[in-house]
């Protein structure tokens, strides 16, 4: 593990002075070593994306990595504040959906909750999402139908967080325009 | 996305990044940065008349001495634990000096009850004197946080609480040079509702993708 870790230390340094050779070596080989850890921490779903965000925030401070001091320890600390919000984010998302009725109780009484604006169209729907412009439709698509987090979805389309905030608030302006257009004129 | 393409997409953004400087070499910077600026505005007060006298009561120099170790300890907790890896016990570095000044606040407080030493600490705020509090410690709080926000952000609500605090200390240290009576209270509340208003709107923790 030490000669592995200095290993892994000198390829650091050569990516903090912007060797895209080593680094992309460095977070090859680093991600194995995220994934064990991950794996050792985390029993809920979606893993790799949590891999994936650990490379993430590598990125993100890999200014605040010392080269005098080992590489590892760095990134298992990385790990670990990823795997927790994993956890805050999947505890938040579970007390937010409702619980599903279990058919070993027999099929529930009462119709599913109704939505407070109407059941709406999905095709309908899927109509308009494909009209609006390309980074408009990319921004709903990753941030709102997919529930995904600003920076995800930096890293998915290239864009910055602040274009993707304008472009997702455009595209669901636009959408609200399109549907209620419709529905008055039915 | 699969993991190999973030991996390909995050090479291709490689750009050299400037390296965080070890704790140390931080706490040595902040201290260059905020002793100057203290300095200058408790001469500006002008020393107090009774400095010689008080440099040589015990109890005066163990506040002092205390004062000034909080804020060596906690600025370097405070820097410490915005570099991934480090150890959450660094959080702790501060509460022996911290708890001997507040215990030397305690005990004067104890004594102007009793009348066994004259009003100092409970005569009440000397709210004209809010201004140069205000400026002092002005630039060695936005050093800080400035400092705080290179780091990491993994504990970031407590990295700024603990440079506010080095801050706090730091004006306390050179207040008590110059001020009248000691203003530990009233510099630790001003504070608090600084550090505050600063973990409210940049407290976020685990800012960690943040490019910088």
């Amino acid at each position: 593990m030490r000669a592995d870790d200095t290993h892994l230390r000198d390829l650091m340094r050569a990516a903090q002075s912007g060797d895209g050779r080593a680094y992309g070596s460095l977070l090859t080989e680093a991600a194995p070593i995220i994934r064990r850890a991950v794996a050792g921490r985390w029993r809920g779903p979606d893993a790799e994306d949590i891999v994936q965000e650990v490379l993430l925030s590598v990125h993100g401070v890999r200014h605040t990595y010392d080269p005098a001091r080992p590489f590892v320890p760095w990134l298992l600390a990385i790990v670990q504040y990823r795997v927790a919000d994993a956890a805050r984010r999947h505890a938040r998302r579970a007390a937010r959906e409702t619980s599903e009725c279990g058919f070993a109780h027999g099929l529930p009484e009462v119709a599913a909750p109704v939505a407070e604006e109407g059941p709406g169209d999905p095709q309908l729907l899927a109509r308009a999402l494909a009209d609006l412009p390309e980074g408009q439709r990319r921004a709903v698509q990753l941030l709102k139908l997919e529930e995904r987090s600003l920076k995800e979805a930096a890293a998915a389309t290239g864009m910055s967080v602040g274009a993707l905030k304008v472009a997702v608030h455009r595209g669901i302006k636009a959408l609200r325009a399109k549907l209620t257009g419709r529905e008055g004129e039915e | 996305m699969r993991t190999e393409d973030l991996i390909a997409r995050l090479v291709a953004q490689a750009a050299p990044v400037r390296v965080l400087p070890p704790p140390s070499a931080r706490l040595l910077l902040w201290f260059a940065l905020a002793l100057p600026a203290v300095a200058v505005v408790t001469l500006a007060m002008g020393l107090r008349q009774d400095l010689a006298l008080r440099l040589g009561e015990p109890v005066f120099l163990l506040r002092l001495g205390a004062s000034l170790a909080t804020a060596v300890a906690a600025a370097l907790a405070g820097l410490a634990l915005g570099v991934p890896g480090r150890r959450r016990a660094w959080a702790l570095a501060p509460l022996l000096p911290l708890a001997l000044w507040l215990l030397s606040l305690g005990r004067q407080c104890l004594l102007e009850i009793r009348g066994e030493a004259a009003a100092e600490l409970l005569t009440g705020p000397h709210l004209h004197c809010l201004p140069d509090i205000a400026v002092m410690m002005g630039l060695p709080t936005i050093a800080m946080a400035i400092m705080v926000l290179r780091g990491a952000g993994l504990r970031r609500r407590l990295e700024l609480a603990l440079g506010g605090l080095a801050a706090a200390a730091l004006s306390n240290a050179a207040l008590s040079l110059a001020h009248p009576v000691d203003a530990g209270l009233l510099v630790l509340l001003l504070q608090g509702g600084v550090v505050a208003v600063l973990a409210l709107g940049m407290g976020r923790d685990a800012s960690l993708t943040e490019s910088r």
